[in-house]
């Protein structure tokens, strides 16, 4: 049974001294809950994702995920348990869509190649991959590409699913096809958390609703 | 020189009937052999590539040094350096002794064990023939550019004289070339050398006008009295039954003073100088280059195909150092903690800001003075490595720095070590910046390895230098060795262009973020 995702009093600045990027913020997503975070460009919305991600530092206040704990102490231990769909997607261009999707199990679990390649053939299928399996992340169109950035995130058994700005790298008539997305991995049972400037989107996805305005979230 | 009156020079000579026990030791301190150092790219007479048959040194010195290490029971090994280097290398131990025209002179008293001087004559002043400006005599020397070898005491006498001051390094024939060409106005060598190359060049004229004397001893570290001694009494029995008088004499270089200084008597007259007589006939037959291309170069590739394997072989190892401590350096630069980052910019920037010629000079012979000697492979080695391992890792950085950095935090999130994301995720992605750059360095570094002469080692560059002298013929031979040069360095140009466009083929196709 998947566990929720708990953000408790979070405080980062970008340096010390300075203004608060993220003050005390706090929020609660349950297991197979979407939370939406909601604000203007350069609110730190980008910030508090890569807090919970483990990417960066804070100075106070803890993520709770299941069994794991990051703290200011320990501000990377959700690495490799939560996954990320960046704003560009950053697949690696060095590799086909199925190397891209199989680095993590390979490098990260110590699996077998075959035993993951089973289950990245059926995440590829899912998502409807399967005939771009060799291409190369260049020849992908923008939402082919972020279907493989969820396949390679996915492909890793995430305990929870980060969207950063999941619709700007894509043309408009594909924003729907986001919000079915995400309500799709929903289904697998893990807390997600999308932060997205596009008041649209947050409606589209459903799900509760944050407004992150200076650093604090109110919803 | 270290003055020795005539009295005790008999008596050394005497002294060499009892020496048999102590030539046995000197036979075992040696391990049987007598390295004797000199450099072959200075020419005849002194040592030199066979013109007939290069894979041969010849040369009277080559037949002195033979005949001084049988009298000790020893085996006569050549050992080649650059010529202004056969004292360090003397210093370090590489060499038992210097024998190469090295001139006695007060200092050098000073600083080593100097033997009887095998050889005395004049230094000759040659001038371009009808030349009525000439200088043609010492005092007018005044502020007219002259040639000479560099570190020779005839640059002393120049120098003294108050003359601008030409040096070559390249070989002797250089000099005399110049002056031919009118870049200089005269040009002060060794009789020897005069005697070899300027008066077989019609439009030279070599000078019968005193100028100096030089005298010739073969060279012994301070710390080797008996060495010394061994070497005086050789060389005083060498003098006395004749051998020596026999062996200047087949070279033409017999002197008077020569006569003087080990008071001898001259060869025997009617010997016939046949060593002289060859070398003038091969010196004066100038084969058209058909000729040479048909005849000569075949006889010679086996050799400078040894310098172009030796050549090749340090390159690919210093290349190899070179991609791997770069590669550290970049990633210490990059990723490192402050007092990494500041470690590697300080290294990268001395090696870059000071020559590769200083660096490998001081690693080759500065290190022995703190108990570290470096064979010679090893010395060009790390100082090719080492020296392009700083713009490798330029390279490199430049590489790193091009990836964005949100690629390492995808591979982050995914799990991955730091160390993981640069080495799966980031690298392969920089290679594809580093690649074309690299491969420019690899082909520099190909012309540079070049200066590994400087520590004895016959590279490409320095069998051509030898052959050239040797063979004068600087223009054909050069032709062939550029030729071999691009030969070595296109394979790896073809290849860095094939890496590359199998390295992109993903990445070029426009990456839209």
């Amino acid at each position: 049974m998947s566990a929720a995702l708990e953000v408790v009093e979070l405080s980062q600045r970008h340096r010390t001294g300075g203004p608060p990027v993220l003050d005390r913020v706090s929020l609660r997503v349950a297991a197979g809950e979407v939370a939406v975070v909601v604000g203007p460009s350069g609110a730190g919305k980008s910030t508090l994702l890569r807090c919970v991600a483990g990417l960066l530092a804070f100075e106070t206040g803890s993520v709770r995920l299941g069994e794991r704990l990051a703290s200011p102490e320990r501000p990377e231990a959700l690495l490799g348990s939560v996954g990320m769909v960046f704003q560009g997607f950053e697949l690696f261009p060095h590799l086909t869509v199925r190397r891209n999707c199989l680095l993590g199990p390979v490098l990260v679990r110590g699996e077998a190649e075959a035993g993951a390649a089973a289950r990245v053939e059926a995440l590829l299928e899912t998502l409807e991959l399967t005939a771009l399996a060799e291409e190369f992340p260049a020849t992908l169109s923008g939402g082919q590409r972020q279907r493989v950035a969820i396949a390679r995130a996915l492909a890793m058994e995430p305990l929870a699913l980060l969207w950063d700005e999941p619709t700007s790298a894509l043309d408009a008539g594909l924003r729907d096809s986001v919000a079915a997305l995400v309500r799709g991995v929903a289904l697998s049972g893990i807390p997600q958390l999308v932060v997205t400037h596009d008041p649209d989107v947050a409606g589209a996805v459903g799900g509760r609703i944050y407004r992150f305005i200076r650093g604090q979230l109110s919803g | 020189m270290r003055p020795i009156p005539r009295a005790a020079f008999l008596l050394v000579l005497l002294g060499g009937l009892d020496g048999a026990g102590a030539g046995e030791e000197l036979g075992r301190r040696l391990h049987g052999e007598l390295r004797w150092g000199a450099d072959s790219q200075g020419g005849a007479p002194y040592v030199f590539q066979d013109p007939a048959d290069p894979r041969r040194m010849v040369g009277f010195e080559v037949e002195l040094a033979e005949a001084l290490a049988g009298r000790l029971g020893l085996r006569a090994r050549l050992v080649q350096g650059p010529w202004e280097q056969l004292l360090q290398l003397l210093d370090r131990g590489d060499v038992d002794v210097v024998l190469n025209g090295i001139e006695v002179t007060a200092d050098r008293a000073r600083a080593y064990r100097l033997t009887q001087p095998y050889y005395a004559g004049p230094q000759r002043l040659t001038v371009r023939r009808g030349d009525a400006a000439a200088p043609r005599s010492r005092e007018a020397l005044a502020g007219r550019r002259v040639g000479t070898l560099p570190g020779s005491l005839a640059e002393r006498v120049l120098r003294a004289a108050g003359a601008d001051v030409r040096t070559y390094d390249g070989g002797q024939g250089d000099m005399y070339r110049d002056l031919s060409l009118g870049r200089t106005d005269a040009v002060l060598a060794d009789a020897p050398i005069a005697d070899y190359y300027a008066s077989l060049e019609a439009d030279l004229e070599v000078l019968d006008v005193p100028v100096g004397e030089v005298r010739y001893a073969v060279v012994v570290r301070a710390s080797d009295p008996e060495l010394q001694a061994a070497l005086d009494r050789a060389m005083a029995a060498l003098a006395a039954d004749g051998t020596l008088a026999r062996i200047l004499g087949r070279w033409r270089l017999w002197t008077p003073e020569t006569g003087a200084a080990l008071g001898v008597a001259g060869p025997p007259a009617g010997l016939v100088p046949d060593a002289w007589l060859e070398w003038e006939s091969t010196a004066r037959a100038r084969p058209s280059f058909w000729a040479r291309v048909v005849h000569r170069y075949p006889a010679l590739l086996p050799l400078l195909l040894r310098g172009a394997a030796l050549t090749l072989v340090l390159s690919l190892a210093a290349m190899a150092l070179a991609v791997a401590v770069g590669a550290l350096l970049a990633a210490m630069r990059v990723y490192g903690p402050g007092p990494a980052r500041w470690l590697a910019t300080g290294y990268i920037e001395a090696v870059r800001g000071t020559p590769l010629l200083l660096q490998l000079i001081v690693l080759y012979f500065g290190l022995p003075e703190l108990g570290i000697r470096l064979h010679p492979f090893v010395a060009g080695w790390l100082a090719l490595g080492l020296n392009y391992a700083a713009a490798e890792a330029e390279n490199d950085r430049a590489g790193l720095l091009s990836v964005p950095g949100a690629q390492l935090e995808a591979a982050r999130v995914l799990g991955l070590s730091r160390w993981q994301g640069i080495r799966h995720v980031v690298a392969p992605q920089a290679l594809r910046i580093v690649l074309p750059p690299a491969t420019n360095d690899f082909i520099s570094l190909l012309k540079d390895s070049s200066l590994v002469s400087v520590v004895t080692l016959a590279e490409l560059t320095r069998s051509y230098q030898s052959l050239a002298s040797a063979t004068r013929d600087h223009l054909g031979l050069g032709l062939l060795v550029a030729v071999l040069y691009l030969l070595l360095g296109l394979p790896f140009a073809r290849l860095a262009r094939w890496l590359e466009g199998r390295v992109s083929v993903h990445l070029a196709t426009g990456v839209v973020r």
